[in-house]
């Protein structure tokens, strides 16, 4: 309201303006008033009246700024948002639904902590109640009715809590949610909106978070301030296992993949899938095709084959497992080169071993890379006469290397660019650009997705396996970034309809006023 | 310059020929050979009885003491004078400060004044005796003509001198009043805007009466405004009017019934002209003189 109230003093300085304007440069007539006073009524209500006739256009301004300060507060005006005002319309709580709300042992994971926080708050338990889960079909983030998570009417219930839970683990993706599907409430009537989560890793503005505290070995303490907790409320279990891939990488001295993990708290059982395309499914990958060793914050795997695997970290107090999946592809980047200038290109890179049906191609030539063709890339250079451009420095580390506009290749070189030793670094850095990635973080448009596993995808795109992990905010607490403010939708067409009303009235008051003037000099 | 407007004189010119009198300040006129007979009481001569003579005019009296028929011979009476009252209260510089803005300026600075003063001139030049007050809550000051013949000069001496804060208020029946006992003319022409609430033409103590309005048009001033601030000359009250249909309808309701009750005159029939600026001045006159020679 304050911004409100600020708002409309600013807008009401035009108005006080005309009233000046009106007042010290209005007409000024020396007259007697014999024929002009008195109308019949007290004089005090004449003279009342003869100021609100006087006036009036005034007080539609006042009304058109009173409105228009509404509006462009409805819209996010000028003076910031408008926030979702607690304790006016329906109440909300939303339940973070993320993985790592299931990390830990039955009974003091977050989300245990978290239903226990919602029966023990009389407000939180009484306002409707959401699941905020990750739709991998629409990949998107949305809202699910608890009612139909529990089936039954009264959620609060232990048994109803307890099925809740279950059917969470059984039907949704336990992928990191995106806490801005929350932005839907307001519009759907809710002013009072509470989340419950682990770690809010943003500022809320406009909504309550309460946190239960994150599961893992490097979570926060549970912020003293949260709401309604009961004083017997279970506590996140510390030493939960936390685990998330640390390194991936090809040791060429070993001509193995590299994958390490960096592990904390409890050390669990760790088992190790492939991917067979054949069946469409994981099998178990034989002890002999990989080792176990100790790296420096956790286990490491030398992985010999290329393959999509999965490994899967045991929970040993019988919680959810904590699973990875990763696309390694061939230890060498197998290429071809077609042309004298990418033959030697393809030289000057040791790792890259030419096959004859590679993943990338090297041509001289316009053909230019089509990012489409995912089994074989190309990467085209043209040789010119002048070379009037810098190439991106991204390429390069921040080094000048002089190129030409390559509309047709990717690459345009001319002799000050073949002069400069540090043009392969142009080829080396797009070779590893083009190279497969073990794994992405984000679900590829189309395609087909299945699960691997809590928090673990594989998506088929583009005759591709893409490999899916949850984010590493998921085992491990995030810093805190950023905000996310919840606002009052805008109703531009409430607020236009309130103008042209005040508007109109005006209009009308004026033209009921001016009409006996023209009819009379008529 | 002279508050006498320049019309007068044609005017004057031009009603000297419906009139038997001799011009004012002509040597007929002050010379009593030239005085016409008539039915006054003043003796003018007793001659011998002839057979056209009007027996009823035979001094039986005389014809007892002589024995011989006598008749006697009156001067005509003593035309009715007319006094010319003129309110030179604050609420006429309204005209003035409506007119600052374009022609006539001279004229509107001091509308009653030369209004009366063109009216008492004129009437002044035909003969007839005048009687003028000036007057504004009270009366002010008065001169009188019984022969006529007011000079502009003494006109404007007349007007000299009277502050703002003797013109402060409006009593036109008591400023009759005092004319109707100090000249018993049985005439008046009133000079004013008549925006006095007691104002009765009722209670003038005059046998007939030419009202002569000085007015400004507020619907002229107000122009295409919608608010007005109208300052009250007499009051110093200031009125901020919302000139909308309504106070546009009680002005002219008001407007209406004031110039009504002017035009009727009350029991007796009136003479009734508005002056809103110079230009109305000479046709307003004329009707005047118009009606007074009826």
């Amino acid at each position: 309201m304050p911004e409100a109230a600020s708002l409309f003093v600013m807008l009401l300085l035009p108005v006080a303006l005309i009233l000046f304007m009106t007042r010290n440069f209005g007409l000024r007539i020396r007259h007697p008033h014999d024929l002009l006073e008195g109308s019949g009524g007290p004089r005090f209500a004449r003279l009342f009246f003869r100021q609100l006739r006087s006036r009036y256009d005034l007080l539609f301004d006042v009304a058109i700024a009173l409105a228009l300060s509404f509006a462009l507060l409805d819209a996010g005006g000028p003076l910031g948002a408008s926030k979702a005002a607690a304790g006016k319309g329906r109440a909300a709580v939303v339940v973070d639904s993320s993985r790592s709300m299931f990390a830990g042992e039955p009974g003091s994971r977050p989300i245990d902590i978290a239903l226990e926080d919602i029966s023990g708050n009389s407000r939180l338990a009484a306002a409707d109640r959401y699941a905020l889960v990750f739709d991998p079909v629409s990949r998107q983030s949305r809202l699910l009715d608890w009612k139909s998570l529990a089936k039954v009417s009264d959620v609060n219930g232990g048994e109803a809590r307890r099925r809740a839970v279950d059917n969470l683990l059984s039907s949704i993706s336990l992928f990191s949610v995106d806490y801005g599907a929350l932005e839907s409430l307001p519009a759907e009537g809710y002013r009072d909106i509470s989340l419950v989560t682990d770690s809010f890793p943003m500022e809320a503005e406009g909504f309550k978070v309460i946190e239960t505290g994150f599961a893992g070995p490097s979570s926060r303490q549970r912020p003293a301030s949260a709401e309604g907790g009961p004083a017997s409320s279970p506590t996140v279990d510390e030493e939960a296992p936390c685990i998330w891939p640390s390194g991936l990488r090809i040791d060429r001295t070993r001509g193995a993949w590299l994958v390490g993990f960096s592990e904390g708290g409890r050390r669990t059982a760790l088992s190790v899938d492939v991917f067979d395309p054949a069946t469409g499914d994981f099998a178990t990958l034989s002890p002999t095709r990989y080792a176990i060793e100790e790296g420096g914050g956790g286990r490491r795997l030398i992985m010999g084959d290329a393959g999509v695997y999965r490994f899967e970290f045991a929970d040993p107090q019988g919680g959810i497992p904590t699973v990875f999946v990763a696309s390694l592809g061939a230890i060498d980047i197998a290429t071809r080169a077609e042309g004298d200038f990418s033959r030697l290109m393809e030289e000057a890179l040791p790792y890259l071993v030419e096959r004859p049906r590679p993943s990338i191609l090297l041509v001289d030539g316009s053909t230019r890379y089509d990012g489409s063709t995912i089994s074989t890339r190309r990467i085209s250079t043209r040789l010119t006469e002048s070379a009037p451009y810098l190439a991106d420095p991204l390429l390069l580390g921040g080094r000048p290397l002089a190129a030409g506009f390559g509309a047709d290749a990717d690459f345009e070189w001319a002799a000050p660019s073949l002069a400069n030793g540090d043009l392969p670094l142009a080829y080396d850095a797009a070779i590893r650009e083009a190279a497969p990635r073990p794994f992405a973080t984000a679900f590829p448009k189309g395609g087909r997705i299945r699960a691997a596993g809590p928090g673990a995808w594989l998506a088929e795109a583009n005759g591709e396996i893409f490999a899916i992990d949850a984010p590493a905010g998921e085992y491990f607490e995030p810093a805190k970034s950023g905000s996310l403010a919840l606002r009052i939708p805008p109703r531009p067409w409430l607020w236009a309809a309130i103008l042209a009303v005040l508007a109109i009235a005006k209009y009308s008051v004026w033209r009921f006023r001016r009409g006996p003037f023209r009819s009379a000099r008529a | 310059m002279s508050l006498v407007d320049p019309c007068c004189a044609g005017l004057a010119k031009a009603f000297l020929m419906r009139t038997r009198r001799h011009p004012a300040g002509s040597k007929p006129s002050r010379d009593p050979m030239f005085r016409r007979e008539g039915s006054s009481f003043d003796l003018r001569n007793i001659r011998e009885y002839y057979p056209t003579d009007d027996p009823r005019r035979v001094d039986w009296r005389l014809e007892a003491r002589t024995g011989r028929l006598f008749v006697k011979e009156y001067y005509e009476e003593e035309r009715d004078g007319v006094v010319v009252l003129v309110d030179l209260s604050l609420s006429l510089e309204a005209l003035a400060d409506a007119a600052s803005r374009g022609a006539g300026q001279d004229f509107a600075a001091k509308a009653a004044e030369s209004t009366s003063a063109s009216i008492a001139w004129t009437l002044g030049a035909l003969g007839e005796p005048v009687f003028l007050l000036a007057f504004a809550a009270r009366p002010l000051r008065a001169l009188e003509k019984p022969r006529g013949g007011l000079g502009s000069r003494e006109l404007d001496s007349f007007f000299q001198g009277i502050g703002p804060e003797e013109r402060r208020g409006t009593a036109i029946t008591q400023a009759a009043r005092s004319a109707r006992r100090r000249s018993r003319y049985g005439r008046a022409i009133i000079v004013s805007d008549f925006l006095d609430p007691n104002f009765d033409p009722d209670a003038l103590p005059f046998r007939k009466l030419y009202f002569v309005r000085l007015h400004r048009d507020f619907r002229r001033l107000a122009g295409a405004a919608t608010d007005i601030e109208v300052e009250d000359n007499e009051s110093g009250r200031r009125l901020l009017l919302p000139w909308d249909g309504k106070e546009r309808n009680n002005y002219e309701e008001r407007l209406r019934e004031l110039e009504t009750s002017l035009a009727a005159g009350g029991r007796r029939r009136s003479f009734f002209a508005s002056i809103g600026g110079q230009e109305d001045l000479p046709a307003a006159l004329g009707a005047l003189l118009e009606a007074f020679h009826a």
